[in-house]
């Protein structure tokens, strides 16, 4: 199968199961609003009955914002007025990359790693149901599905976090040495030259384990595969046999998702708009971006499972069973 | 190779003559009347510390080799037998020097990374001849030589070298001395070094300290503090590789190119107490011109880097900026040039001062609206007129250059750009301290309260942690930034609410008319201010600059009720236990039917008074119909109950509604609604940074 025909099944299939890309959405949502919630009476405690109300319902003074601070502390800490914008998805992704997500806020953290955890065990029913015939999941089988690979998935995924791991290391290393070794240099755009194609080679790394986890998971669910060693070994090995297809999807993919951010960037309400309509245009033009972040994902993992099930031959034994 | 030196110090003499005639601005020993259609001002400065250097650069060993000869007059009343020098570049020595450990409390350096051999620098003096000193000329005073360490006691510092004559410098007596010295260039500390082939050198050679008569003023060097010397005439040769750029301090007055294929450029200028320069092969010159009415012109050159030449015309419009702002609010800027220089990325060379240069500072990328490199610029410029024409003690009074240098940039910046936008920076390499490469500017976000603002937050986190009377050498370091900058800034910008811009201003610059080129002391200042608002400020400096209070005044509680007294109550000489609720009566004061009365309420505000600090400010009532009433307090007592009878129900109150005490550190609780505001805001960023949160779980998904 072509990268091309690939991809087109993928996002087909993820179009098609929107049904769990919602659920996963409102999984997310509620992982998340206990903190927003806890935000907001922070928020609202802090402005109390002052006339800060009327100056924040419109664009944000940074004066009471940077007062806020000073006195905030815990989760309350994590506000910081690029993520109040649409540049949220950028601090995100400058988290990772900085190696400041773990440090910033360890309850952040920790739901972070929570909710990783529920990905792990939903991922087992998502990709059931994507190498099955792919209509619209039931919700037994789904979750019976989950369950069934859940302790699989999680010993790949703590696998994984151990890789992922060893990168962050590797990185902590390489950008300082890059660092040192153009201590003499004079000319920005050398500097960031370098550090571009060392990001570049990090992402890769990145890249290649997360796409080879993807290829695990599929081969477990696909080969029935009981040692998370060998469909480790197994998702490596199409990663390295098949590199083009299968690093070319999630760069696809991933292109698709940075076009989805900057859509979003522009689409939003700006964060100087007052009044009710305003709120609610942003928080539901965010929840759609989120939303069909999810469909994007799930359309990866469909793309992947036509890929590997095309090459190892499982898709035309499935069509002739048909 | 001395008659080489001797000819060329003769051809130069020469050239200079022939620059007298022709140059339009003041050379070395004139003083330049002003012509009446450029109004150009005269130099009278005392010319007491004049210093003649030539210095070699080799720039492979990043070594200097320098010759200077020192002539000294004593100014004072007082008699004395030592010279002080400071030797700045011994701070970097190693890691037993004063700035280094003092760098090290801040954050800044770590004393356990490895620096390497060549980061470290030194100033080593290797003879010291007496001149024209009668009986005593062409002594060694090399061997008289020690160190000081007159604030720390630490015996490991070498910035501070007392030299020991063999007789008292009499007032009104000078001394010279013929100094040779080396120096290794170290990779950049406070803003000097080296970084590749790129050099910036600041504080260079043996300076003298200030004599105050009853002792000479040399502190040893301080991580957080700056620099302070008598001013002069500087006449000073750089020899350097031919390919490379020179930016130094004054005009250039000759170029000689030497047989190694080396090339010296001769700087002059008078009347500044410092010497400063740079030099690199990448450097862009660009020049320009800076024309205003009622104002001189000044010669501006640029020295850029390659990758910022698209900005070179901000940095350009940022000086004419403050040239303009602050010469029409202060004085005229008498030099007649400035050099601006776009330290090397990386350099650490970025936002400082020296006289007729500064340096600014940019990115490769930097989009205009964040402030970047105009608000720098304009404030490294602005310290033309605080710190090179005012030479006030930066090692005590920091405030007194930074402090008015960073109102008056605040001020300049507001006349001349548009309000500043937030930027955030993205792509910053782990575990480095590289700052972001992409800037994004954040819009919806802007100190809407008033310019001033923006040093409130800094100024607030360490707004107790010590008088701004203490010596600024002895701050706690770290805390400069808050006391020196912010502080300072922020009491003037109260004072000009509280005093008007009509009376501030003028007092401002009679102060700068009075003491350039000369050592004012914070008393000098407050005098200033003091005169020309004809009253007695005392209360007030005694607070922002001899004490460590913070002030705070807020709205502690409001209420609004029908007028009623309830309880005993006299009537017809009998007393009757009674709720009587009051109304206004009809026009002509009589009572009249209901339909004429209306209800009277009762509103009272309790203001508080948080701080330490304090500070006469108004209370602003307003009432839902619209009425509002303002009461005058004095603020010295904690609180105040303020109690008026409306026909209407208060809707709010606030303490200091027009933002004149701009200390203090709390605005947010200066006011109070009577009724509870819905919830509206905080759903709103809430709302926003749930979704960064939900994006942020998303991401972990991805990656599992």
């Amino acid at each position: 199968m072509s990268l091309l025909n690939a991809l087109r099944g993928g996002l087909a299939m993820g179009l098609k199961s929107w049904r769990i890309a919602a659920l996963l959405w409102l999984m997310g949502l509620l992982f998340a609003l206990p903190a927003a919630i806890f935000i907001e009476e922070a928020v609202h405690e802090y402005i109390g009955s002052s006339l800060a109300h009327e100056s924040l319902r419109g664009p944000m003074d940074l004066a009471w914002y940077e007062e806020f601070k000073a006195e905030a502390g815990g989760v309350s800490s994590m506000v910081t007025i690029s993520r109040l914008s649409p540049a949220a998805v950028l601090d995100n992704l400058e988290l990772w990359f900085s190696g400041a997500l773990f440090k910033e806020n360890a309850g952040v953290a920790a739901l972070g790693i929570l909710f990783a955890l529920l990905w792990t065990l939903m991922s087992g029913g998502v990709l059931a149901h994507l190498t099955t015939s792919g209509d619209q999941p039931d919700s037994d089988s789904f979750l019976v599905s989950s369950s069934r690979y859940f302790l699989r998935f999680l010993r790949l995924a703590i696998a994984a976090g151990l890789a992922y791991y060893l990168i962050y290391r590797f990185s902590q290393w390489l950008f300082p040495e890059i660092e040192r070794a153009t201590r003499d240099v004079t000319v920005e755009r050398t500097v960031l030259l370098y550090n571009l194609v060392a990001a570049a080679f990090v992402l890769f790394l990145l890249v290649v384990v997360k796409v080879s986890v993807d290829y695990a998971k599929i081969s477990t669910v696909v080969e029935e595969r009981r040692s998370m060693v060998l469909a480790a070994l197994r998702g490596a090995q199409f990663v390295v046999t098949h590199p083009v297809r299968a690093l070319g999807i999630y760069v696809v993919m991933g292109v698709l998702g940075l076009l989805l951010a900057i859509v979003y960037y522009f689409a939003t309400p700006g964060v100087g708009g007052e009044g009710s309509a305003f709120i609610v245009l942003a928080l539901v033009v965010g929840q759609v971006y989120l939303l069909v972040r999810w469909v994007l994902r799930i359309s990866l993992l469909g793309a992947e499972s036509l890929l590997y099930r095309s090459v190892q031959g499982y898709l035309r034994r499935d069509s002739s069973r048909l | 190779m001395k008659l080489v030196l001797r000819m060329a110090r003769q051809l130069g003499v020469g050239l200079c003559l022939v620059w007298c005639c022709v140059a339009p601005g003041p050379v070395f020993g004139q003083e330049v009347e002003a012509s009446p259609e450029l109004q150009r001002p005269s130099f009278p400065s005392l010319r007491n510390a004049n210093y003649t250097i030539e210095v070699r650069l080799d720039p492979d060993e990043k070594i200097l080799e320098g010759r200077q000869t020192v002539v000294w007059r004593n100014t004072q009343s007082a008699a004395t037998d030592e010279l002080w020098f400071h030797l700045y570049w011994n701070g970097w020595r190693n890691s037993r020097s004063t700035w280094m450990l003092e760098d090290q409390i801040r954050g800044r350096s770590s004393l356990d990374s490895e620096e390497e051999a060549e980061d470290w620098g030194y100033l080593e003096v290797d003879s010291i001849l007496l001149l024209s000193a009668g009986e005593f000329a062409g002594a060694d005073l090399e061997p008289t030589t020690r160190f000081a360490a007159p604030d720390d006691g630490n015996p490991d510092d070498r910035t501070v070298m007392v030299v020991s004559l063999p007789f008292s410098v009499a007032p009104d007596e000078e001394v010279s001395l013929e100094l040779t010295w080396r120096a290794k260039v170290p990779r950049t500390f406070a803003r000097t070094g080296f970084r590749g082939n790129y050099f910036f050198i600041a504080h260079w050679f043996p300076k003298l300290g200030v004599f105050e008569g009853d002792g000479w003023n040399c502190h040893q060097y301080h991580s957080g503090t700056e620099y302070f010397s008598d001013y002069g005439v500087y006449d000073v040769s750089i020899t350097l590789p031919s390919d490379y750029v020179l930016g130094a301090t004054g005009r250039l007055v000759d170029s000689l190119d030497n047989s190694d294929g080396s090339v010296t450029h001769r700087h002059v200028q008078e009347d500044v107490h410092s010497f400063t320069w740079t030099t690199s092969p990448d450097y862009l010159v660009l020049t320009d011109r800076f024309e205003h009415e009622g104002l001189p012109s000044v010669d501006l050159r640029l020295l850029i880097q390659p990758e910022h030449a698209g900005q070179a015309e901000r940095h350009f419009h940022a000086t004419k900026a403050a040239l303009q702002y602050y010469g029409t609010w202060y004085g005229p800027y008498p030099y007649g040039h400035v050099t601006v220089v776009d330290p090397a990325y990386g350099s650490g060379a970025g936002g400082m001062e020296y006289p007729t240069l500064f340096t600014a500072g940019s990115r490769l990328f930097n989009p205009f609206g964040g402030g970047s490199p105009e608000g720098v610029t304009i404030h490294e410029a602005g310290h033309q007129f605080w710190y090179a024409l005012v030479g006030n003690n930066e090692f005590e009074d920091a405030w007194l250059d930074e402090g008015l240098n960073t109102f008056s940039t605040t001020r300049t910046y507001d006349q001349a750009y548009p309000p500043k936008k937030p930027v955030r920076r993205y792509f910053t390499p782990p575990g480095t301290e590289l700052r972001g490469f992409f800037p994004l500017l954040l819009e919806g976000f802007g100190y809407t309260g008033g310019i001033f603002d923006e040093r409130l937050g800094g100024y607030r986190e360490l707004a107790t942690i010590d008088r701004q009377s203490t010596p600024s050498y002895l701050y706690y370091p770290s805390a400069g930034g808050a006391l020196s900058y912010s502080k300072t800034a922020l009491w003037l910008a109260t004072l000009e609410r509280y005093l008007g811009w009509d009376v501030l201003q003028p007092a401002m610059s009679n102060f700068f008319h009075e003491w350039k080129y000369r050592h004012p002391g914070p008393d000098d200042f407050f005098d200033a201010i003091s005169q020309e608002a004809g009253r007695d400020l005392s209360w007030f400096f005694e607070q922002v600059y001899h004490s460590s209070e913070e002030f705070d005044y807020g709205v502690l509680t409001v209420s609004s009720r029908p007028a009623a007294v309830e309880g005993w109550i006299s009537e017809e000489g009998e007393l009757t236990m009674a709720t009587v609720v009051a109304e206004e009566d009809g026009e002509d004061g009589s009572s009249t039917d209901d339909s004429d009365s209306e209800t009277l309420y009762r509103s009272e505000v309790v203001v508080r008074r948080f701080g330490g600090g304090v500070f006469p400010v108004e209370v602003l009532m307003v009432f839902e119909d619209g009425e509002e009433v303002r009461y005058r307090w004095d603020g010295r007592d904690r609180w105040k109950r303020i109690v008026v009878e409306q026909t209407s129900k208060l809707a709010y109150a606030v303490v200091d509604p027009d933002r004149v005490l701009l200390l203090d550190v709390r605005p947010s609780n200066n006011s109070l609604m009577l009724e509870a505001p819905d919830r509206t805001p905080a759903i709103k960023w809430s709302a926003r940074w749930l979704i960064w949160l939900q994006d942020l779980l998303t991401n972990f998904a991805y990656f599992g």
